[in-house]
C-alpha cells in the first residue's frame, strides 16, 4: 500500500470547494495536514485507506499584521521560523520557542503543543485569538476576533486549540504577540538538580530533561530587560553553586526544548501530563526503569507536561504503546490536574468501585465529545498536528 | 406581583423533598429580590428560586426539572451586568449556598471549589501558602466563581495574568437532563471540553464544581497615576507603554466625569477634577524590575503631555489610586438613578479615536456619559445614566448604546469582552456572526439541551421558546 494521496489547497475556496466534492463522493474520509501528533499513528498506518492528506503548507499569506496592536492574522501554513522572523522585526516576540521551526503556526495551534513559556505566558488556547475554519461540510467559518477580550457566543477559538483538526480544518489563525524581550538568556545546570525542578524563584522558565547520552539537566530561562536578565540568573548562579551543581550559560538556540536548533535525540514522541505534584515521580520512575527503548523525557514541571522520546530504531508503534501502557499501570497518572475528576474527599470504596466510577466519568467525558462532534459534523480521524 | 406561572403542585412537592422549605422560594414578594441581576434595566419575574445546599441536592433539582420539562436560569451572585440571570416565567437555581472551598493543593497549586464560593474568598484561603488566584472582577467580594466561569469574567488584573479560562483546569458539569461528568482541558489529547462550558452563560448546563490554577503571590506590586488634559492623550498613552516593551499587569483608564464623581463622594482620593483623564497603571515582580517598569510607564505618559504622574509611594498611596478605579461604579449611583453600561473590546490602537466619538455619541442623544475601563486590554465600559422612568430617555440611552456597539464592530471590535451576551446583547450577535456560524453555535447548544431549557433566550438569537404551563 503506499502513502496517503497528498492535496495542497491554496485558497480557502479551493479547499472547501474541495471537502463539498469529498462529502458528497465519499463521506468526510479526510485526514489532517502533516505528522501526527504526540502519541498518535502516522495516517495509513492502521490499514485505513482513502485517506487523502491535506497540507495547508501554499496557505502561508501574512493578512493583517498590526504591530502596534501585538496581532497578527496569518495563513495557517506559515511555518514557525517565518512567523518569527516577521513579527521579531518588528520588536515583537511569540512564546512559542521549542515547538519546531519547520512547523506551520496551523499545526502548533491544533495540536496545542505546550511550551515552556505556558506558565509565564499562558498556553497556546490564550495565544489564539481568532481563527478561520473550513468545516467538514465545507463552510468556511470565522471564530474571534483581534482584540484581547472576546466572549461573544462560545468560545469557538479555545475549542480549536488543541481539536487536532477534528472539528475542522484551520486556514487562518490570528494570534497575541509580545513585547520582544530585550535579553533573552539560557542557562544549564547539571549534576544535583532536585531543588531546582520545580520553578526556582529566579527564572521566568525551567525545563528539566533527561537523555540517554547526557544524563539530567535543567534549562532555566530568562527573559526581560538586560539588568533583569543578568541580576536574576547571576542569583540563580549563586544558589547552585552553593548547592555543588554545575551551571553554565548556553546558547540559547541550542538549548533541547527552547531553541530553533538542536531536537532531542528520538522521534517516537509521546506528550503526558502528569500534572504539577506528580511530575517529578513520573520524571524519575521512566529514568529508574533503564529501558533502552527511551531515547529522551523533556518536561515542563511548572505546567505539568512532559514530553517522552523513543528511540525509533528500536520500536514499532505496538511496543511503543505497550511502553506506555506499562508505565500507566504503574500507578503514575497520565491524566494530570484538572483532567481526572478530583476525589471531592468522598471515600468511594474499594479498587473496584473506583475503577467503575472512573470508567463512568471517562465514559461521561467521551459522551460530551461525541455530542460535539456529532453537532460539528466533526472527523474523529483528522489530524492537523505538524508540518508536511 | 406574582408568578405568572405558579409551579405545578406536584413538580413543588418534589422539589421541596429535595431542597427543603428553606432551599425554595415561591413568595412573589421574596421573589422580586429575583427579578434582575446588575443589569437593573432588564428585568422578569422568576417562577420560583430554588437554592440547594449541595451538590446532591443541585443534581436532583435539575433532574425534577427535567422530568416536569420545566426550564432554569442558573444565577450566581446576581451580579452580572448582561441581565444573563434574569428569568422569564423559569426557575432560577442559585448555587450561592455551594460556598465551599473543598480543597487547596499548595503542591499542585491548585484549589477545588464548589460553584458559590465568593471569588475574593479563594485569595484569602490561599495566601497562608503563599498562593492566589489572579481573575478579579470589580465585583470579586460578591460574585461567585461559578458565575464568573459561567460568563468567562475579566478584570483589571485579566490584562497580564488572562481571563477565568486561563485559570481554570478542570470542571463538573451538569447537563440540563441531570446528568453530570467531570470535564478536563484536553490536556490529555481530547477536545478542550471545560473550554467549551466556561463562557456558555448557563446554556448549556449548570457548573457543580471547578478546579482552578493557583499563582505564586507577586513579591512586589506598585501602581501610577498618570493625569491628562485630553481623553485621546490618554488612549494614546496606552499604546505608547506597550511600544515601549512594557505589559504591566493593569493599565486603567479614568475620565473626567468619574474622577468628579468619585471625588465628590466618601470615596475621595485627593484627585484633581479638572483632569479630562487618568490612567491607572500596575506592575508587578523583583522589585527592581518593578521599578524600571514604573519609569518606562511614566514616560510613556509623559511622552503623550501627562501633566502629572504620581507613582505612589507605599501601598496606602496604591490601595488609594485604586480606589478611584474600584468605587467608579457604585459612585454613578449619585448622578443618575440608571446606568447604562457597555462592554465592547477594539484593537487598543482605536481608543485614541474612539474616545472622543463615543463622547459625541452620548452628547448626541442628551446623555451623560462615564467611562472607566480596562484601558490595556481595549475593554471599554462607556456607562450611559438615565433614568428609567422616563421613557423618552430610555430610547436615547437604547439608541446611543446600539451607535456605540456599531462604531466598535466597525472599527474590528467585538460586542463584550467579558460581561458575557446574556440577554442584553443578543440582538448584537449578528454583528459579529453570519449565518453559517450562528448555526454552528445553535447545533452546538441544541447537542446538549435539544429542549432549549438552559437558561432560554440568552446568548443566542433563538427559536421561538414556549414555556410549558
Amino acid at each position: 500500500m503506499g502513502g496517503p494521496e497528498l492535496f495542497l489547497p491554496s485558497s480557502e475556496r479551493e479547499l472547501s470547494d474541495w471537502l463539498r466534492s469529498r462529502v458528497a463522493e465519499t463521506g468526510p474520509a479526510v485526514t489532517g495536514t502533516g505528522n501526527p501528533g504526540p502519541g498518535s499513528s502516522l495516517p495509513g498506518e492502521d490499514g485505513a485507506t482513502g485517506l487523502t492528506m491535506v497540507s495547508t503548507s501554499r496557505m502561508a499569506e501574512v493578512v493583517s499584521f498590526r504591530p502596534r496592536d501585538l496581532t497578527i492574522e496569518v495563513g495557517a501554513g506559515l511555518r514557525m521560523q517565518r512567523l518569527c522572523e516577521i513579527v521579531e522585526d518588528e520588536g515583537l516576540w511569540i512564546p512559542a520557542a521549542g515547538i519546531g521551526a519547520a512547523r506551520s503556526i496551523g499545526g502548533w495551534i491544533a495540536a496545542a503543543t505546550p511550551t515552556i513559556w505556558d506558565a509565564s505566558h499562558g498556553p497556546v488556547r490564550r495565544q489564539l485569538l481568532g481563527c478561520r475554519v473550513a468545516a467538514a461540510d465545507g463552510a468556511e467559518l470565522t471564530w474571534g476576533r483581534a482584540v484581547m477580550k472576546n466572549v461573544a457566543g462560545y468560545d469557538l477559538p479555545r475549542l480549536m486549540a488543541g481539536s487536532r483538526g477534528r472539528l475542522g480544518i484551520l486556514t487562518r489563525v490570528t494570534i497575541r504577540l509580545w513585547p520582544r524581550p530585550e535579553a533573552i538568556t539560557a542557562w544549564e545546570i547539571r549534576g544535583d538538580v532536585r531543588s531546582f525542578v520545580l520553578g526556582s524563584g529566579e527564572a521566568d522558565a525551567v525545563t528539566w530533561v533527561w537523555t540517554r547520552t547526557r544524563g539530567e539537566q535543567i534549562n532555566a530561562m530568562f527573559t526581560g530587560s538586560s539588568d533583569s536578565v543578568r541580576r536574576r540568573a547571576g542569583s540563580l548562579a549563586a544558589r547552585a553553586r552553593a548547592s555543588r551543581a554545575e551551571i553554565v550559560e548556553a546558547d540559547v538556540g541550542l538549548v533541547p526544548g527552547v531553541g530553533r536548533g538542536e531536537r532531542l535525540p528520538g522521534s517516537v514522541v509521546y506528550l503526558l501530563t502528569p500534572g504539577r505534584r506528580y511530575l517529578p515521580e513520573v520524571f524519575r520512575t521512566l529514568v529508574a526503569r533503564n529501558d533502552a527503548r527511551l531515547a529522551a523525557i523533556e518536561a515542563i514541571p511548572e505546567s505539568g507536561t512532559m514530553l517522552v522520546f523513543l528511540e525509533p530504531d528500536q520500536v514499532d508503534s505496538e511496543s511503543a504503546d505497550e511502553f506506555l501502557s506499562h508505565f500507566s499501570a504503574s500507578g503514575a497518572r497520565s491524566g494530570g490536574a484538572g483532567e481526572r475528576e478530583p476525589e471531592f474527599g468522598i471515600e468511594r470504596g474499594g479498587p473496584a468501585e473506583h475503577q467503575a466510577a472512573e470508567a463512568l466519568r471517562a465514559q461521561g467525558a467521551r459522551s460530551v465529545e461525541h455530542r460535539l462532534e456529532r453537532a460539528l459534523g466533526a472527523w474523529p480521524r483528522v489530524w492537523q498536528a505538524d508540518y508536511l | 406581583m406574582q408568578a405568572l406561572h405558579p409551579l405545578p403542585p406536584d413538580v413543588e412537592s418534589a422539589l421541596l423533598a429535595v431542597v427543603g422549605s428553606n432551599g425554595l422560594i415561591t413568595d412573589p414578594v421574596r421573589l422580586l429580590a429575583y427579578e434582575a441581576d446588575a443589569l437593573t434595566t432588564t428585568r422578569g419575574t422568576p417562577r420560583a428560586v430554588l437554592l440547594p445546599e449541595s451538590r446532591r441536592e443541585l443534581v436532583e433539582a435539575v433532574r425534577v426539572l427535567h422530568s416536569a420539562g420545566l426550564s432554569f436560569v442558573p444565577r450566581g451572585a446576581g451580579t452580572g451586568l448582561s441581565g444573563g440571570a434574569v428569568a422569564h416565567d423559569t426557575v432560577i437555581l442559585t448555587t450561592t449556598r455551594l460556598d465551599q472551598i473543598l480543597r487547596i493543593d499548595p503542591e499542585d497549586h491548585t484549589a477545588l471549589l464548589e460553584p458559590g464560593v465568593v471569588t475574593a474568598q479563594i485569595s484569602i484561603a490561599a495566601a497562608q501558602y503563599g498562593l492566589r488566584y489572579l481573575p478579579d472582577p470589580a465585583s470579586a467580594t460578591a460574585c461567585t466563581i461559578g458565575g464568573n466561569v459561567a460568563m468567562n469574567s475579566g478584570g483589571p488584573h485579566c490584562l497580564k495574568h488572562g481571563v477565568t479560562s486561563d485559570h481554570v483546569l478542570g470542571l463538573e458539569i451538569l447537563l440540563p437532563d441531570g446528568t453530570t461528568t467531570w470535564l478536563g482541558r484536553g490536556a490529555d489529547g481530547g477536545l478542550d471540553l471545560a473550554g467549551l462550558f466556561i463562557g456558555s452563560e448557563g446554556t448549556i448546563g449548570i457548573i457543580s464544581s471547578v478546579l482552578v490554577g493557583l499563582s505564586p503571590l507577586a513579591t512586589e506590586t506598585r501602581a501610577l497615576l498618570g493625569l491628562f488634559d485630553g481623553v485621546g492623550a490618554a488612549g494614546a498613552a496606552v499604546s505608547e507603554v506597550f511600544e515601549r516593551g512594557l505589559v504591566p499587569v493593569a493599565l486603567e483608564l479614568i475620565d473626567q466625569a468619574t474622577i468628579r464623581l468619585v471625588e465628590e463622594s466618601v470615596f475621595a482620593v485627593g484627585l484633581p477634577t479638572d483632569v479630562a483623564a487618568a490612567l491607572v497603571i500596575e506592575c508587578e515582580g523583583d522589585p527592581e524590575d518593578v521599578e524600571a517598569d514604573l519609569e518606562i510607564a511614566a514616560a510613556a505618559c509623559r511622552a503623550h503631555g501627562a501633566q502629572e504622574v504620581r507613582i505612589a509611594r507605599d501601598e496606602t498611596e496604591r490601595l488609594a489610586i485604586w480606589q478611584a478605579r474600584k468605587k467608579a461604579y457604585g459612585v454613578l449611583g449619585r448622578a443618575a438613578p440608571d446606568v447604562f453600561v457597555q462592554d465592547a473590546v477594539v484593537p487598543r490602537t482605536e481608543l485614541e479615536r474612539l474616545l472622543p466619538e463615543i463622547e459625541r455619541i452620548a452628547r448626541s442623544h442628551g446623555l451623560r456619559l462615564a467611562n472607566f475601563f480596562h484601558a490595556g486590554d481595549g475593554n471599554l465600559h462607556p456607562n450611559l445614566m438615565f433614568d428609567r422612568r422616563d421613557a423618552a430617555e430610555v430610547r436615547r440611552v437604547e439608541l446611543a448604546g446600539s451607535e456605540i456597539m456599531r462604531l466598535c464592530v466597525d472599527a474590528g471590535g467585538t460586542i463584550t469582552g467579558e460581561h458575557g451576551v446574556g440577554s442584553d446583547k443578543v440582538r448584537y450577535m449578528p454583528l459579529m456572526f453570519g449565518l453559517d456560524e450562528l448555526d454552528v453555535m445553535n447545533r452546538l447548544h441544541e447537542a446538549f439541551d435539544a429542549d432549549g431549557r438552559a437558561n432560554p433566550g440568552k446568548v443566542l438569537p433563538a427559536a421561538s421558546y414556549q414555556e410549558p404551563d
